[in-house]
């Protein structure tokens, strides 16, 4: 009846489909999802009842509110029944039967959603943005006592972001540690304890930021007073990764000298720039003549910018601005005596070496040159330069 | 225990697979489930004197997912995602893995909705049809446009040689 096709599709999905995670599959199975239950006190009302009392907050994102994680929040109840809704509607009104009714419940109409963006981390290396970055929601009766505490692994520096609800930010530094910490402090007059599933999305919202996590979220939490659950999530360590821009506008660096238009591109975000030497009549020797890309393109930071540096007109150049037969001179300034040399006779120069003490040029580079450069002489004839002996 | 719990106990591992399959990932397929679990709950009353509760069940679940307008963002990581990836144990698996997943996502909902019922809960053409709502003639025409889009991706090809 399946083709043969169908039937290895049918194996491989069973064969790959891997089984579910035992954080997950525990929300589903067990009445007691954290480990932290066994600090749990028995419910003062009626101990012996070890009901479950399910509220499925599922992601707020139905709503299209936001990138939310949903959260589950199992609460031991307190009679038998069981109590589910459906998270992300505004109004639970979902009621099992034989709902627990006493004046000490949480009602599902007094369930509220809770959801906030936590952290927000920003920073291009000249600019500092901030950007959400943790979202988390949750539900239960009451959040008023719940913060959230984020510390800098360096400095130990923590900020106290009070509320669950709400949205704050922090800007941070490429590079920088942090570690998150999210405590919920569920208040439910119904239970011992609401222990809520975390569920924290990490919404990065900026693709230019890397953030990479460590740790596994973990649910802890002494229980303060009865109807008091802190859940803490801790150990989520961050590290704000290298932030890399989009693209970058390729600057202006025609005419300028090597070194100018070097650093301008290395200012603009560029970090790989490569010269290559051209001959030009008309461009200064030393000076760009060219840059692979034009000035004002958006480009990615990574491409590899090759400057075209003049080394002044080329030997064989008739068309250049000085008249056929003759060159404009370059500077040999700074040059060894062998690439001066190298250069003058390329240009259909002569060359004729002096030497001279000197304290400010480094033995055996060119002081001077005669003609200066930039003069135009006629093919075959003779510079003079100049040597350093040293001092 | 009330039957309620013990179904789902008892069923919420094959409906998270599935929903694996059909979400992409475990914090999507966790949501799926929960909300497949609470709709559920609002009509235990009448489940629970069906045949087969899986079933319809199972029909909510597909349903819910294919009406979901959640599409998962490409900015937004889940912890589950990050930290699952590393549970794997066998490289090999985790890469064919990816590309089943991918192949599926590039799916429309309906024709992987098709895929993980037919082949990955082994339902008859028939009994995706009642759960689509749709002909048996719909299911075989989307059954087989999703195949030949299966077919298609390369990387899938030599595990469907090597097989069986």
């Amino acid at each position: 009846m399946m083709s043969d096709y169908e039937s290895r599709l049918s194996a491989l999905l069973h064969s790959i489909t891997p089984e579910p995670p035992a954080q997950v599959q525990s929300a589903f199975t067990s009445t007691r999802p954290h480990e932290s239950d066994e600090d749990l006190p028995a419910w003062p009302i009626e101990p012996s009842a070890d009901r479950r009392w399910i509220a499925l907050g599922a992601a707020a994102a139905i709503l299209g509110i936001a990138l939310i994680g949903g959260a589950v929040i199992a609460v031991k109840a307190t009679s038998s029944g069981h109590h589910a809704s459906l998270g992300g509607s505004p109004k639970p009104a979902v009621s099992g039967p034989g709902q627990p009714a006493g004046a000490n419940q949480c009602r599902s109409d007094q369930l509220v959603d809770t959801q906030g963006s936590y952290l927000g981390v920003g920073a291009n290396g000249r600019s500092t943005q901030t950007i959400p970055l943790v979202n988390t929601s949750a539900r239960a009766c009451d959040f008023s006592q719940s913060q959230v505490v984020v510390e800098d692994s360096t400095t130990h520096h923590q900020t106290v972001l009070p509320g669950a609800a709400g949205t704050t930010s922090q800007s941070v530094r490429p590079g920088q540690e942090l570690t998150l910490t999210v405590v919920f402090t569920v208040k439910d007059p119904s239970g011992p304890c609401s222990v809520v599933k975390p569920n924290v999305v990490y919404n990065v919202a900026e693709p230019n930021i890397v953030i990479n996590f460590a740790d596994t979220p973990k649910a802890v939490g002494p229980v303060l007073a009865p109807g008091f659950c802190p859940i803490t999530y801790t150990g989520l360590r961050m590290t704000v990764g290298p932030v890399m821009p989009q693209s970058i506008a390729m600057p202006k660096v025609a005419g300028l000298s090597a070194t100018a238009a070097r650093s301008a591109l290395t200012s603009a975000g560029f970090s790989s720039v490569t010269t290559a030497p051209v001959p030009s009549p008309t461009v200064a020797p030393g000076r760009v003549v060219a840059a692979s890309e034009p000035a004002g393109l958006e480009l990615p930071p990574g491409i590899t910018i090759t400057l075209d540096i003049s080394t002044g007109p080329d030997t064989g150049a008739t068309a250049g601005t000085p008249p056929a037969g003759s060159a404009m001179l370059p500077s040999f300034a700074g040059q060894s005596e062998t690439e001066a040399t190298n250069l003058a006779v390329a240009i259909g120069m002569r060359i004729q070496i002096k030497s001279s003490p000197s304290a400010q040029v480094p033995y055996g580079s060119v002081i001077q040159q005669t003609p200066v450069a930039g003069s135009v002489v006629l093919t075959g004839s003779t510079i003079t330069i100049t040597v350093s002996r040293g001092p | 225990m009330s039957s309620f719990e013990d179904f789902v106990a008892a069923n919420s591992r094959q409906f998270l697979r599935s929903a694996w399959l059909l979400t992409g990932d475990w914090a999507g397929a966790e949501d799926l489930v929960q909300s497949t679990i609470a709709v559920a709950w609002r009509r235990w009353s009448t489940i629970e004197g069906l045949a087969q509760p899986e079933a319809y069940v199972r029909r909510i679940l597909v349903n819910l997912f294919i009406s979901s307008r959640r599409r998962q963002s490409a900015t937004e990581i889940s912890v589950g995602e990050i930290f699952g990836a590393a549970a794997h144990d066998d490289l090999a698996d985790t890469e064919m893995r990816l590309v089943l997943l991918k192949a599926l996502a590039g799916l429309p909902k309906k024709q992987r909705a098709v895929i993980v019922l037919r082949y990955f809960n082994d339902l008859s053409i028939e009994q995706v049809a009642e759960i689509l709502g749709c002909t048996s003639g719909t299911v075989k025409s989307q059954s087989s446009r999703a195949l030949s889009k299966l077919r298609s991706v390369p990387a899938l090809a030599p595990s469907f040689e090597e097989s069986i």
